[in-house]
């Protein structure tokens, strides 16, 4: 079985910068976003060490950029929905502003332009968010996006498109 | 148009980016999960899991264990009890990850709760099996208080945020669950040094609120949001307590008096009217009144409840049956009739 560890660890040199970025742009904190990834690919390499809900079967992944994908954003819909239950108790109001980086120039606009596209996205309902951080920030094809989410691919890009115009209605861009 | 936002978004993506170091240390620890995960699976030494897990794991390599050998050490570790090899993942490993993993109050006050019971149940079996030593007495105990108090704080959490309802049904279920543990509670040791010590605590508590809510006093004359909220606030705390009484009431009515039973119901119609009061001064935004009735209806909520427990324990030593004590437990308002042994 230290088949599934190589093959886990070649996908984690392969992907973990792009999962990261994807966990990033959908929650906005960076030891999330390290903790999302990590548990993606933990949670791929149990999946075929021991098969879905621990039936103890191992599991061949095909496309495993899809499967990772795919169980990134299972995690992330689960962390949404745990964080907004706390939030609605707690209210707090940790996690609003991307940490400053530091404080040159540069990474003071860096900032600027990350809370920018953070407020205009998170503006958008988090299935139409899914999808456009998946079209534009992972450069995935609608039909790629399709097979992640298990949707069909117009499906896909009407709502691309949809998703393009509430951005442009709401913010007037 | 939406150009603009999608040159932005190309721009920012570049900026998130994980360092060489960076994504190099992330592996690591993904490696050294793994590797632990592996040999978990294969050692069957329980005493070498017990050692490994408590020393060094971070949480995530508890949560991949727990997804690997679900099917093994820690199922297995459900079933032990004090003094077993498997005890300690049971409680350090399984209900800790379960509380880390639990977000909302109402779910980690209703988890220690579960806690608590839980001790009380491996007592339960202890002494079943006759084994219930005075080590695992003190053990249980202790942990029996220690997840009550948490019970409590979060409870007066719920309570602080408005969410009286919440509160008063998790507390609702752990009173009932106690009443149906108590012969385990004194068996663990409930002394009277102990009630008299977590009567003060109560009393402690009661006051500080008492103090939060004359801080609040000035603050209520304005009628901002923050108001309202309170004050719909205390009107559910009010119609909680009016609930939990009158199912109290019910629940006793079979071992009262007709006299009790009528002086306990008018006393509860009455706080159900000082409720409508409030609920109709507050929908006047008169915000004051609302919150001083939705107080002294909770008053009389607590004066119906008190008439019974008066009548109760005055008919018990007239009957002369077991010796009954009344034990208030870290919980706010919740008590258990335990017997003295």
């Amino acid at each position: 079985m230290s088949d599934n560890r190589q093959l886990l660890l070649a996908a984690y040199d392969q992907y973990a910068d792009a999962i990261y970025r994807h966990c990033f742009f959908r929650v906005f904190n960076k030891a999330k976003a390290e903790e999302l990834m990590q548990e993606t690919f933990l949670k791929v390499w149990v999946y075929m060490e021991k098969g879905p809900f621990g039936s103890a079967q191992g599991r061949e992944v095909k496309n495993i950029r899809a499967f990772l994908y795919r169980v990134a954003n299972n995690l992330i819909i689960d962390y949404i929905r745990r964080k907004k239950e706390e939030s609605l108790d707690a209210m707090t109001e940790d996690e609003n502003f991307i940490e400053p980086a530091g404080a040159d120039q540069k990474d003071l606009e860096k900032e600027v332009l990350l809370n920018e596209v953070k407020d205009q996205i998170n503006d958008l309902p988090e299935d139409y968010k899914q999808i456009l951080i998946m079209r534009y920030v992972d450069d995935l094809e609608p039909r790629e996006i399709a097979e992640v989410l298990d949707l069909d691919a117009n499906n896909v890009s009407v709502k691309i498109h949809r998703g393009l115009m509430m951005l442009k209605s709401r913010f007037k861009i | 148009m939406e150009k603009d936002f999608l040159e932005k978004l190309n721009k920012a993506k570049k900026e998130v980016n994980l360092t060489e170091e960076r994504k190099a240390v992330l592996k690591s620890e993904i490696v050294r999960s793994i590797d632990l995960a592996r040999q978990l699976g294969q050692i069957s030494s329980r005493s070498i899991i017990n050692s490994l897990i408590l020393k060094t794991m971070p949480i995530l390599a508890y949560v991949l264990i727990l997804a690997v050998v679900g099917g093994g050490v820690s199922t297995a570790a459900e079933g032990a009890l004090p003094g077993d090899a498997l005890y300690t993942i049971k409680v350090k490993v399984n209900e800790e990850v379960r509380a880390a993993l639990t977000a909302s109050t109402e779910a980690k006050a209703e988890w220690e709760a579960r806690r608590a019971e839980r001790r009380l149940e491996e007592a339960a079996e202890l002494e079943a099996k006759g084994e219930l030593k005075e080590g695992a007495k003190a053990e249980l105990e202790e942990k029996f208080e220690e997840h009550a108090q948490r019970v409590a704080e979060r409870l007066v959490k719920l309570e602080a945020k408005g969410k009286a309802e919440v509160a008063a049904k998790v507390a609702e279920r752990f009173e009932r669950s106690l009443e149906a543990h108590q012969d385990v509670l004194a068996k663990v040791g409930v002394t009277l040094d102990k009630v008299a010590e977590i009567k003060l605590d109560l009393q402690l508590k009661a006051a500080a609120q008492v103090e939060a809510a004359a801080e609040k006093e000035d603050e209520r004359e304005d009628g901002g949001p923050a108001v309202r909220a309170a004050t719909e606030g205390k009107i559910g705390a009010a119609s909680n307590v009016i609930n939990s009484v009158r199912k109290f009431i019910e629940r006793k009515k079979a071992e009262l008096g007709v006299g009790a039973v009528v002086e306990a119901e008018a006393k509860l119609k009455k706080a159900d009217e000082l409720l409508v009061e409030a609920e109709t001064k507050l929908q006047a935004s008169v915000y004051a009144e609302a919150f001083d009735l939705a107080q002294e209806s909770i008053r009389a909520s607590q004066e119906a409840k008190a008439a019974v427990e008066l009548k109760k324990e005055k008919e018990e030593i007239e009957l002369d049956g077991p010796e009954m004590l009344e034990v208030k437990t870290k919980v706010p308002g919740i008590k258990v009739r335990i017997k003295v042994e």
